[in-house]
């Protein structure tokens, strides 16, 4: 093929894949062909969730234990017997540590107060965020529990998330620090009332924030979802507490910083309300 | 031109790539970001395969990817296929003797530039907080598993289509791409 005849062969090739890539874009925007790719995305997710399980499992207990492994390169022959012992009884006892870990998390989760009187279910956390840019994780049950779209997902101290996709094993989890979050709060001030406001996601690692209405609340203050009708989320759940609260200048409203509750790096478990918001 | 076996191959690798990136490199997080193996693989396909085959292998690449996000479907695959098609043609341009580009070199850095149009490529379409202090850290942790992992990308879609498209001394040594 002539050079002139390449490069346009080139070109075309790249034009129709850039076409294709727009009218999938355009699809999944659209109504109905958005519900069939989410369908199959939820399918290839569902598809790859044992082997993420798997994986997952392997990798909490023996995480640390190949960490320390990397420093026996160096073994002699003769003790590599005695080595490989050692290294069974190490891997044994991260997985005791592990397991209690986990036992201890599940059984944590049994001490929540609040959202009691609603339904809920217990998930393993199996994926960290599949993007760098959404600040989510991945649970290992799904639709099949009854796990829906919007329900709120919880730890021992407050609030984590919400659903935002679900296949019938997993459903991935949004962070309450992600910048697509704003959740309706309620900032407890005591006897004085309480004081409303909406909190918005900053990204990962950065504390929430929100505006309030002067005079806002102090530093301390700790900040439950405001449950109010049409919010996304029930009354009651502790999302975080006011780290600080600064003036912003001519304004009416104070620049609130809310550090939430739930640390959540490694996170093994956590609870899913089974509550959807009223449509 | 591709024989069929390596189409084979080539899928085995795009599938053992979307399996390794979610389950195994999705929970390697540092910096509130993890490596992206399928971005490098997509921008090495252009370098290995050449500006048709590399993109229509980065574009299947970018499905993979897609299917694992919760972002717009097919951004992955426009990003990815651009970037193939920008890494091949500018793996053509001489600039060995200078000393300043390699093959790793420019897979890692075309990564990088894939992963930043990606987001203003997602901005644009109405996504929110894609460019904030993340992709700094995004960009930083790409890089940082590129290098890593440029060198075994390279040589397995080498191995891949089965054929000697990639001179040795193209590969940069160790692993490095500097």
């Amino acid at each position: 093929m002539a050079p002139s005849n390449r490069r346009a062969s080139q070109r075309i090739t790249l034009i129709m894949l850039i076409l294709v890539s727009l009218t999938l874009l355009t699809l999944d925007y659209h109504g109905e062909a958005n519900k069939a790719i989410t369908s199959v995305r939820n399918g290839f997710q569902s598809a790859i969730s044992p082997l993420q399980r798997a994986i997952a499992d392997t990798l909490h207990p023996v995480g640390n234990f190949f960490a320390g492994a990397f420093n026996y390169g160096s073994l002699e022959a003769q003790n590599s017997t005695l080595t490989r012992e050692l290294s069974r009884a190490e891997r044994q006892i991260y997985e005791q540590r592990n397991e209690e870990g986990q036992i201890r998390q599940i059984q944590s989760l049994d001490h929540i107060k609040f959202a009691s009187s609603l339904p809920s279910v217990d998930a393993a956390v199996i994926s960290q965020p599949s993007s760098n840019f959404q600040y989510t994780i991945e649970i290992g049950e799904g639709t099949s529990v009854g796990i829906g779209v919007g329900m709120p997902v919880v730890g021992l101290q407050g609030y984590i998330g919400s659903v935002i996709s679900a296949s019938s094993s997993t459903a991935v989890v949004q962070l309450e620090q992600d910048v697509r979050t704003r959740i309706g709060v309620r900032f407890s001030v005591g006897s004085s009332g309480n004081m409303l406001g909406v909190i918005d996601g900053q990204g990962q690692g950065r504390p929430l924030t929100a505006l309030v209405n002067l005079p806002g609340p102090k530093k301390g203050t700790l900040v439950y979802t405001s449950g109010l009708y049409g919010e996304l989320y029930p009354a009651g759940l502790p999302v975080g507490v006011v780290t600080s609260v600064k003036p912003a200048p001519g304004a009416l409203q104070d620049n609130v910083t809310v550090t939430p509750l739930v640390n959540v790096n490694n996170l093994q478990f956590v609870r899913v309300v089974l509550w959807e918001p009223p449509t | 031109m591709i024989k069929s076996k390596s189409y084979l191959r080539l899928l085995a690798v795009i599938v053992v790539a979307v399996v390794i990136q979610q389950a195994v490199l999705n929970q390697m997080v540092v910096l509130y970001a993890h490596p992206d193996l399928l971005v490098l693989l997509a921008v090495c396909a252009g370098v290995v395969l050449g500006p048709t085959q590399g993109a229509i292998v980065a574009f299947c690449l970018g499905l993979g990817a897609d299917l694992l996000l919760n972002m717009p479907f097919g951004l992955s695959c426009l990003t990815f296929s651009i970037a193939a098609f920008s890494a091949s043609y500018f793996q053509k341009i001489p600039m060995h003797k200078s000393g300043i580009g390699n093959t790793g070199f420019l897979c890692v850095t075309a990564a990088l530039i894939a992963t930043l149009f990606y987001a203003i490529m997602a901005t644009l379409i109405g996504q929110h907080g894609m460019l904030t202090i993340q992709l700094l850290r995004v960009l930083v942790v790409i890089g940082a598993g590129g290098v890593i992992m440029v060198w075994p990308s390279l040589h397995i879609l080498k191995w891949a289509v089965g054929n000697d498209h990639l001179r040795r001394s193209d590969i940069p040594p160790g692993g490095s791409a500097a």
